[in-house]
C-alpha cells in the first residue's frame, strides 16, 4: 500500500510538473497574440507623390495590409479597402534616426515625429532582447523599433561611464575578444567604441585596445562604430578599419589625407550636427522647440531639453562651421553620410531633432534627396535593415505622409499629415496646455535669519556633482544672518558644480515675477545660477555671474534662463564651477522681483 | 527498492496526514510572489527577476523544514534509534525523505510558475523554463543538507526556532525577497556567503535578468558550499551512531 502511494505520487507530481512546464507561455505565444490583433483589412493611399527612399515617383497608389506594403502602382483597385486621398501630398519611408540614446519614453515620443526606427548607440543591454522581438513583429505598435549597440566600449572612468548606467569597461587589448563576445551574447546589433585619447576631460582606451575590439567585432561579423571627437583619433581608427564614425569631428578642418583615407576605407559618418550645434551654443534647439509644426507634439520634458541645451556655455572643441565644412568635404568625396540626432543629449529631442539634422545636412551641401536618403535607404543599407527604409512591396509599412514635398524644401518633413507604424496610423494629438502650479506665496527664497527654510517652503541644502558621478564637494552653514558655503570643484565630471540650492516639494508658479536677485560675496571668480522647473531631466538652465570678495547685489532676468518653465518652478542653485578649485562664499536675500 | 518505496510512501502519507506542517511551506512562496511581483509592483517589470529568486525561496521551505524539524523530532522521540535497529538501511531513511522533499519542492514551484506565466506576463523560451526548473530543483540539495545538519545537532524545539532563523536569514540576505543591489554594501558582502545568493544568481542568469554576474564563480561557490555541507552532515550522522 505504501509503495503504491509512493509510485502514484512520484508519477503524478512529475507529470503535473512537466505539464505545467510545457504550458507556460513563451515569447512566441505572446507574438502570436500580437499578430492576431493585427487588422487584415487593406488601406489604400491614393495618388501620392512618393519618395521611395532612393528616388521620387509621381502619383502612386500604395496598398497596406497586415503591417506590410502589399502593392505599389497606378490606379490600384482593392475591394473593401479604406482609402486615403493623398493628392498633393508626399509619402516617404518612416525616418530612421541613426544615432540615439533611447531612454525612458524615447520610442513613443519619437514616432510622433515620423521617426519609426532608432539606431541606438548605448543603452542598458537588458532592453536588447525585448526590442529584437518587437522589431520583427508587424503587430500594431505606437512605438519606434530599436537596433542598438547595447553596452559601449570605454575605459573605467571614460566617456559613457558618467550617466549612471553600470558599464562593462575594458582596459587592454587582451580583453577585447571576451568583451565583444559578451556583447554578442547580450544581443548587440553592432559594436560601439569610445575612443578619445586626446580629450582633456575623459580617460580613454588606448589605440591597441580600440584596434583589438574592431578586429574582434569583425571576426564575428559585427560592425564596429566609433565615437571620436578629434580628426587625429578618427584617422587612427580608420587605419584600423573602423566601419563608421558616430560623430563628425569638429576640432579641425578635415585634411585631404583624411578624405583619401575615408574614401579608400569605405567608412560611413553619422555627423550628429544637431548636438554639435547645441554644444557650440548655437541655440538651434530653441528655434526648433518653438517651430509651430514641432512644438505641439513635444512632451514637456523634451521641449525644455531643446530650450535649455548645454546652458549658456560653449563647449571647447565644437565648432558648427568646422563640422559643416567637414561633412561637406566628405560628402563631396562620396563618403556615406547618415542622419543621426544623438537625442536625448542637451539641445536635442527624440524625433524632432531628426528634422533639424536633415536641415543641417542640407546646409552641409546635401541635396534634399540626399538628405532624405541619409535618414531612410542609406541607414537601412548601412545597417543591413532589409525590412525598412524603402517604400517597396514586402517592406514594413512604416510611412510618413507629408503635406508638402520635402524634395523641394527639406523643411517639409516637419509638415506631417499622418504617420503609419506597422501599417496603422499613429494617434498624433497636439498636447493640451500645461497646467500651472499654485502661485508662490512669498517671493523671498531665503530667510537666513532663522533657519534654512524660506517663507515659501524652499529648503536650502548643499548640492554637488556627486549625484551625476562627479567628485566635487560642498558644505553649507548658517552664518550671521546669511548662508556660508564652502566648496571644492573637482574637474573629474565634464560639467562640475558644487554649491548651495533651495528646493521645494511642490512646484510653484512664479510667472508674476521676472527677475531673481541675491546678495553675494566670496572667492573671486565666475559662479553659476541654475534653475529647476517642470519636467526637466537634462542639464538645468543656467546663467553665469561674477563674484568678488565684497558684498554685491546680483539681479538676473528670468527670461534669460533658457528652458525655465515659470509655471512649474521648484528650485534654484547658486554654485561654483565649471572652473575647478576651492571656493568660499556667502549668500543672502535671495528673492524674486516683479 | 521496495524498502525504499515503502519508506517513501510512508513519508508522503505522513505529510498528507499532517498537512498543517507542510502546507505553509507550499503556500508562503506563491503568496509572497503574488504580492511582491504582481500586486505591489506598479510596472510588472519585476515579475521575471522575482520569479528566479522566489523560486529559490520556494525550494528552501520544504528542504530546510522537512529535514531540520522532521529529523530532530524523530531523533528526540527515539524513532531514529528504532529505525537504525530495524531492517531498513540508512539510505532508505534519508532517501525517502529526500524524494518526498523533491516532490514537495515541485508542488511549491508549480503555483509560483503558474502565477508568473499567467498573471505576471513572464514569457520564457521553453528551454529556459526547463533550465530554470533544473536550477530550482538542484537548489534542493544544499538546503536539504543544511536541514540535515540542523536536525542532527539540535533538539526539536531548538530546531524549529533555529530553522526559522536560518530560513528567513538565507531568504533575506540571499536577495530572494529584495534584490541584493538594493542592500547597503556591507550586506551585499554578507550575501556572498549564503548559498541562496549564489543559487539566485544562477537562476537570474538563466532567465537573462539585467545586471552583470559571473555564473562560473556562482556555480563553483555553490558546489564548494554543497560539498562542505555534505562532509559536515556525514560527520553529524556518524555522531548519531555513537
Amino acid at each position: 500500500m505504501l509503495a503504491k502511494i509512493f509510485y502514484n505520487s512520484v508519477i503524478g507530481i512529475i507529470i503535473l510538473m512537466l505539464t505545467v512546464l510545457m504550458l507556460l507561455p513563451t515569447p512566441a505565444d505572446l507574438a502570436t497574440v500580437g499578430q492576431q490583433n493585427n487588422n487584415s483589412k487593406s488601406l489604400l493611399i491614393k495618388n501620392a507623390s512618393v519618395f521611395n527612399g532612393e528616388e521620387a515617383l509621381a502619383r502612386q497608389d500604395i496598398e497596406i495590409r497586415d503591417g506590410l506594403i502589399q502593392q505599389i502602382g497606378s490606379d490600384l483597385v482593392v475591394s473593401d479597402a479604406e482609402t486615403i486621398d493623398a493628392h498633393g501630398k508626399t509619402l516617404i519611408p518612416g525616418l530612421i534616426d541613426a544615432h540615439t540614446h533611447s531612454f525612458a519614453n524615447a520610442l513613443g515620443a519619437t514616432v510622433k515625429f515620423g521617426v519609426t526606427t532608432h539606431i541606438d548607440m548605448f543603452s542598458h543591454p537588458s532592453i536588447l532582447t525585448p526590442e529584437k522581438e518587437k522589431r520583427v513583429s508587424v503587430a500594431q505598435s505606437s512605438e519606434a523599433d530599436l537596433f542598438s549597440a547595447g553596452m559601449l566600449a570605454t575605459i573605467e572612468g571614460g566617456h559613457g561611464t558618467q550617466f549612471g548606467i553600470q558599464v562593462d569597461t575594458i582596459n587592454s587589448p587582451d580583453q577585447a575578444k571576451q568583451w565583444v563576445a559578451r556583447r554578442a551574447q547580450e544581443g548587440s546589433d553592432f559594436i560601439k567604441i569610445v575612443y578619445m585619447p586626446y580629450s582633456s576631460h575623459f580617460k580613454s582606451i588606448d589605440r591597441a585596445t580600440a584596434a583589438a575590439i574592431i578586429d574582434a567585432a569583425h571576426e564575428i561579423g559585427l560592425q564596429a562604430l566609433a565615437h571620436v571627437s578629434s580628426q587625429r583619433a578618427a584617422r587612427e581608427l580608420l587605419e584600423h578599419d573602423v566601419d563608421g564614425l558616430v560623430h563628425i569631428f569638429a576640432d579641425k578642418k578635415v585634411s585631404d589625407e583624411f578624405i583619401k583615407l575615408a574614401q579608400s576605407s569605405n567608412v560611413f559618418v553619422i555627423p550628429t550636427l544637431a548636438v554639435i550645434a547645441s554644444a557650440a551654443n548655437e541655440s538651434l534647439g530653441m528655434r526648433l522647440a518653438d517651430d509651430p509644426l514641432i512644438k505641439p507634439f513635444l512632451a514637456p520634458d523634451q521641449y525644455q531639453q531643446l530650450q535649455s541645451g548645454y546652458g549658456d556655455q560653449k563647449i571647447p572643441g565644437f565648432e558648427l562651421s568646422i563640422a559643416l565644412h567637414n561633412v561637406k568635404k566628405l560628402h563631396q568625396a562620396g563618403v556615406t553620410i547618415l542622419a543621426g540626432s544623438d537625442a536625448a543629449n542637451p539641445g536635442t529631442a527624440y524625433g524632432a531633432s531628426v528634422h533639424q539634422e536633415l536641415r543641417l545636412l542640407r546646409r552641409a551641401g546635401l541635396s534634399p534627396k540626399e538628405a532624405l536618403r541619409a535618414a531612410t535607404m542609406s541607414v537601412a543599407d548601412t545597417f543591413n535593415l532589409t525590412d525598412r527604409g524603402r517604400i517597396e512591396v514586402g517592406m514594413k509599412a512604416d510611412l510618413v505622409l507629408l503635406n508638402a514635398n520635402p524634395l523641394t524644401d527639406i523643411i517639409a518633413t516637419r509638415d506631417i499629415y499622418t504617420i503609419f507604424k506597422n501599417g496603422q496610423e499613429i494617434e498624433r494629438e497636439p498636447n493640451s496646455k500645461q497646467s500651472l502650479a499654485n502661485d508662490i506665496v512669498d517671493p523671498n527664497l531665503s530667510a537666513f535669519e532663522d533657519g534654512l527654510t524660506s517663507p515659501s517652503a524652499f529648503a536650502w541644502s548643499k548640492t554637488d556633482d556627486t549625484m551625476a558621478g562627479g567628485q566635487s564637494s560642498a558644505s553649507i552653514a548658517l552664518g550671521n544672518k546669511h548662508l556660508s558655503v564652502n566648496v571644492t570643484v573637482d574637474p573629474k565630471f565634464m560639467f562640475p558644480w558644487a554649491g548651495a540650492g533651495a528646493f521645494t516639494q511642490d512646484a510653484v508658479n512664479i510667472s508674476p515675477y521676472s527677475r531673481l536677485t541675491f546678495r553675494v560675496r566670496g572667492t573671486n571668480g565666475r559662479y553659476r545660477v541654475m534653475v529647476f522647473s517642470g519636467a526637466q531631466t537634462g542639464a538645468p538652465p543656467s546663467q553665469s555671474v561674477e563674484v568678488s570678495d565684497t558684498w554685491s547685489t546680483i539681479t538676473l532676468e528670468l527670461e534669460n534662463f533658457r528652458g525655465l518653465d515659470v509655471g512649474n518652478f521648484y528650485g534654484l542653485a547658486i554654485v561654483a564651477g565649471p572652473e575647478q578649485g576651492e571656493f568660499k562664499y556667502q549668500l543672502d536675500d535671495v528673492k524674486l522681483l516683479p | 527498492m521496495s524498502v525504499f518505496a515503502n519508506e517513501t510512501g510512508a513519508e508522503i502519507l505522513k505529510a498528507v496526514r499532517a498537512p498543517e506542517f507542510i502546507f505553509p511551506t507550499l503556500l508562503m512562496p506563491c503568496a509572497f510572489y503574488a504580492l511582491f511581483a504582481i500586486v505591489l509592483s506598479n510596472s510588472g517589470s519585476n515579475a521575471t527577476y522575482l520569479l528566479a529568486t522566489y523560486g529559490v525561496f520556494a525550494v528552501m521551505g520544504p528542504s530546510i523544514f522537512g529535514f531540520g524539524v522532521g529529523v530532530s523530532t524523530e531523533r528526540e522521540r527515539g524513532w531514529l534509534q528504532l529505525k537504525r535497529a530495524g531492517p531498513a538501511p540508512a539510505y532508505a531513511y534519508i532517501g525517502a525523505k529526500l524524494v518526498t522533499t523533491l516532490l514537495f519542492v515541485m508542488l511549491a514551484l508549480i503555483p509560483v510558475y503558474l502565477i508568473a506565466g499567467f498573471a505576471g506576463g513572464v514569457a520564457l523560451a521553453r528551454g529556459t523554463w526547463f533550465a530554470l526548473f533544473a536550477i530550482h530543483l538542484a537548489a534542493t540539495v544544499p538546503f536539504v543538507l543544511i536541514g540535515i545538519n540542523l536536525g542532527f545537532t539540535l533538539g526539536s524545539s531548538g530546531a524549529v526556532a533555529i530553522s526559522n532563523i536560518v530560513f528567513l536569514g538565507l531568504a533575506v540576505l540571499g536577495g530572494l525577497w529584495f534584490p541584493v543591489f538594493a542592500f547597503p554594501s556591507a550586506m551585499q558582502t554578507l550575501a556572498t556567503f549564503t548559498p541562496s545568493f549564489h543559487l539566485a544568481e544562477l537562476a537570474l542568469a538563466v532567465v537573462g535578468a539585467p545586471g552583470e554576474r559571473t555564473s562560473s564563480t556562482n556555480a563553483l561557490t555553490i558546489s564548494i558550499m554543497t560539498l562542505s555541507l555534505l562532509v559536515l552532515s556525514l560527520w553529524t550522522w556518524s555522531r548519531q551512531k555513537q
